[in-house]
């Protein structure tokens, strides 16, 4: 097969753009594995080059902010961040689907206007919510606020995908007396396990990448969600002296969980994303 | 898109500091000095340098609406392009272009809503300084509220980003439910 001269030149452009996407995180790589002293003079430079895994360590072990137990908080925060939003997320969307009530359109709409809403626009009457309930240094607050926040889109993805079903395996079993719950829970959802898994990719990594929510409800140095410890481990005071390699390291460490969940699970992560943001 | 933003403020911080920053020492080999320094640290390029980050952190969501946008139209009409001796400017200026309008609108949408929200990367790569220079409706409004304790102003620069968010969100509903 003949290859076009335009093919080639395309091919050129797509590979340096993608590379010129990929400098900075090589950059910030390299800053993580090599000695401060070696990166002074800029990452691409090789002469001398001394790998190691120093600053991995000084991260993961921080004296007084420690990212293991940073790593450990943010998955104790996402998982019911997690399960939570999707079968109430999943209840709801079959309800929109395939029930017909007086206010469904509106109350529909009023869902899908939710997912618009920043969350700075509704954080203080939160805080006081939580401030009167005592829940501030409680994951409770966040999961809570994660769930709810999860909630409308994982409702309108949901009853576009049951909207898709054919409803005649619905009927049959309705004609051979199962109850609307039965009819959810042993036909519908083990129909529904990618659009399920989908929801769990996208929502899983939006409660792991927050940090918004997690800084305003945590505020306590051993509760510290991994988001909110990079800047610990790297920094001495909040604008203060900045230590490159530690900051890299706890970067790339928090990180690669969102991107081995991606990498594994990439078909879900990207029909999740054009689903919710698309089919509308 | 998968990165957290936290760590993006942190690698677009690494990527425009004096020396060791590859965007800044492209300047300084250009010889062009005033873009070689820090660009957080100065009141004239903090929000450039914020700008360019959130593009290249915000890119692949439009990347991945678009090849799935792509991916939906039917081989068959640039066939049918072909045989009419349509060039390949032409095939996307007609074909192409015309069929992704619909992903247009979720895309600008969906992108200035994440430009009006922005938070993470503000925090961790200037704080919205030096002085103001760089801050953002969201920054503010958790600096008054959460380090000043003035609620009442907080309250007021939520409203406002509420209200530019449902501004920008509008025609997009419209166009959700005529379809």
């Amino acid at each position: 097969m003949k290859i076009s001269k335009t093919t080639i030149i395309l091919h050129i452009i797509a590979w340096s753009v993608a590379f010129l996407w990929l400098l900075p995180f090589l950059g910030v790589f390299m800053a993580s594995i090599r000695p401060f002293g070696e990166i002074l003079r800029g990452w691409w430079i090789f002469d001398p080059f001394n790998p190691s895994l120093n600053s991995f360590v000084k991260a993961w072990n921080d004296p007084t902010y420690p990212l293991s137990r940073g790593i450990l908080n943010s998955f104790i925060v996402a998982v019911p961040s997690t399960i939570i939003p999707l079968f109430v997320g999943a209840l709801a969307g079959y309800g929109f689907a395939r029930f017909s009530f007086r206010i469904r359109s509106y109350l529909f709409m009023t869902i899908v206007l939710l997912m618009a809403l920043p969350q700075q626009s509704v954080v203080v009457p939160l805080f006081k919510i939580m401030v009167n309930l005592r829940l501030i240094d409680n994951y409770l607050s966040l999961m809570l606020v994660h769930s709810a926040w999860g909630l409308p889109w994982i409702i309108l993805f949901m009853r576009n995908f049951f909207s898709t079903l054919p409803i005649e395996v619905e009927e049959a079993a309705r004609v051979d007396g199962a109850s609307d719950f039965e009819i959810f829970y042993k036909i519908v959802l083990p129909m529904s396990l990618p659009a399920l898994a989908s929801v769990v990719v996208l929502q899983f990594m939006w409660v792991w990448n927050d940090f918004f929510l997690a800084r305003v409800f945590i505020y306590e140095e051993s509760m510290l969600l991994a988001t909110q410890r990079i800047e610990y481990v790297g920094r001495e005071g909040p604008l203060g002296r900045v230590n490159w390699g530690a900051l890299s390291a706890a970067s790339i460490i928090v990180m690669i969980v969102p991107i081995i969940i991606f990498v594994l699970l990439q078909k879900y992560y990207v029909k999740g994303m054009v689903g919710w943001s698309v089919k509308g | 898109m998968v990165t957290p933003l936290i760590v993006g403020g942190i690698i677009l911080q690494y990527t425009f500091t004096e020396n060791f920053g590859i965007v800044t020492a492209f300047f300084d080999m250009l010889g062009i000095k005033e873009l070689g320094r820090t660009w957080t640290d100065l009141p004239n390029t903090a929000l450039f340098a914020l700008i360019f980050g959130s593009v290249w952190l915000w890119t692949g969501f439009s990347m991945i609406i678009y090849s799935a946008g792509l991916a939906t139209i039917p081989k068959e009409y640039y066939e049918a392009a072909k045989i009419d001796g349509a060039g390949p400017f032409k095939t996307f200026l007609r074909i192409t272009f015309p069929l992704l309008r619909p992903l247009n609108i979720v895309v600008i949408t969906m992108t200035i809503l994440y430009d009006l929200k922005i938070f993470d990367i503000v925090f961790v790569a200037t704080r919205g300084g030096p002085g103001s220079a760089s801050t953002v409706l969201a920054y503010e409004m958790w600096l008054q509220a959460f380090q000043f304790s003035r609620f009442n102003g907080a309250a007021v620069i939520a409203t406002l980003l509420t209200s530019l968010t449902l501004v920008v969100t509008i025609p997009m509903i419209r166009y959700m439910v005529r379809r």
